[in-house]
């Protein structure tokens, strides 16, 4: 969760890996092998391309190479906002990075409602957000309706929300095993228990032959 | 030229990913993909160097979008390539925190030469910091200890696996033994209970 991603953030990598519809304007010599369907060496006028963004980055608003279009989940989320509806929408299964593509998509937008659209998407939906993070989360939250950055946000409340529980409780002094040793641990044991397997399995099927 | 679906910087981004899969813990590292980028990096460089010289040359402008498109390229492919390095080099800074200062053998392996290297002095810049910083007592101070405020002096653990020896401040050894129950002084042990083999009994 990164407002201000910096060059080694790798969320901001997985947002500039995604692909973006463009249509060629004009004739590029040998820059046909970013077409799948293309057969010639060169890139034709009018064809559409996807091209990720971490090249669209590099290129002007107002290049003269290709012209960027917007995708349909902005124009969908777009009716929603209108009626004010959006706590219903699965944002992580329209887009895993709704806000931060919509982000890097804004300058190429004409209409100029993406950056609208996407403010008024987070307003609408943090309360939202923060009910079911104080409702121990677990029961209410699917992978798929929260975007990347609502999930982190969920995960941070939850957390908050139960350190404050045992700092009520007074229990909060109690040391904990890290969680790296711990999630180290469970691997460990995971392993022990497949190689367990692994030798139980050769021997069964040696009773068997 | 036209071979299928070549839009570069995939290869770089999958090493990303696959470290991103496996959230905290360390994957083994990926000589061969890293190779592979660096590869990709060399030959783009290469064309496009050619290509430039011939830009220079002529002036001809036509090419100039392919040579824009094979630098962003490149840079994509160096920008993965350091993230990929300073996120591993992140997570085994957190190692030295979470496990002490002796890598368990499995996340090891997993390690390459530069990176152990790099945990070594790592580990050496801590220690040696720690040592400094209490130095007006006369002795260092250990900053991955006490990490919440105690309540009490002493605390009731249980051990979870079979330790051996135990030496105290005091000089008193006891033995960790499965399951034994101690009374123990937390500042001695909250390392332990940190590294699972205690588990501290409310």
């Amino acid at each position: 969760m990164n407002y201000f991603p910096n060059y080694y953030c790798i969320e901001d990598i997985f947002v500039t890996q995604e692909k973006v519809e463009c249509r060629v304007n004009t004739k590029l010599q040998r820059m046909g092998f970013l077409d799948a369907g293309a057969d010639s060496d060169d890139l034709e006028p009018g064809r559409t391309v996807n091209l990720p963004l971490w090249y669209i980055k590099e290129l002007k608003v107002n290049n003269a190479y290709f012209t960027i279009s917007v995708p349909e989940i902005y124009r969908n989320v777009h009716k929603a906002v209108c009626e004010a509806e959006t706590t219903h929408i699965e944002l992580g299964r329209l887009h895993p990075y709704f806000y931060e593509f919509g982000r890097y998509l804004t300058p190429y937008d004409r209409n100029h409602v993406i950056g609208r659209i996407i403010f008024e998407t987070m307003r609408q939906r943090v309360r939202h957000l923060l009910d079911i993070s104080k409702s121990d989360g677990q029961s209410a939250k699917s992978d798929l309706k929260l975007d990347n950055i609502e999930a982190k946000l969920h995960e941070a409340g939850v957390r908050t929300n139960s350190q404050y529980i045992d700092w009520l409780q007074m229990t909060g002094n109690k040391i904990r095993t890290s969680e790296l040793v711990e999630e180290h641990q469970k691997k460990r044991r995971r392993a022990d228990r497949s190689d367990d397997e692994g030798e139980g399995l050769p021997s069964s099927k040696r009773a068997t032959l | 030229m036209t071979r299928p679906n070549k839009l570069f910087g995939d290869k770089a981004f999958e090493l990303l990913k696959e470290l991103e899969r496996s959230s905290q813990t360390i994957p083994a590292f990926d000589d061969d993909g890293v190779r592979q980028v660096l590869e990709e990096i060399k030959a783009i460089f290469e064309e496009n160097v050619a290509q430039a010289s011939t830009y220079n040359a002529s002036g001809d402008r036509s090419l100039w979008p392919l040579l824009n498109y094979r630098h962003a390229a490149l840079q994509r492919n160096k920008r993965c390539l350091l993230a990929y390095l300073y996120e591993r080099s992140k997570r085994i800074k957190a190692l030295r925190w979470e496990f002490g200062p002796i890598i368990p053998a499995d996340i090891k392996q997993a390690l390459c030469e530069p990176e152990v290297q790099f945990f070594n002095n790592y580990s050496k810049s801590l220690a040696a910091y720690m040592c400094s910083a209490g130095y007006s007592q006369g002795q260092g101070l250990d900053l991955t200890n006490h990490l919440r405020p105690p309540k009490s002096l002493y605390i009731e653990v249980r051990c979870m696996e079979d330790y051996g020896k135990f030496e105290l401040e005091d000089g008193e050894v006891i033995h960790l033994k499965k399951n034994s129950q101690h009374y123990l002084p937390r500042a001695q042990v909250e390392s332990l209970v940190r590294q699972g083999i205690l588990q501290h009994l409310a």
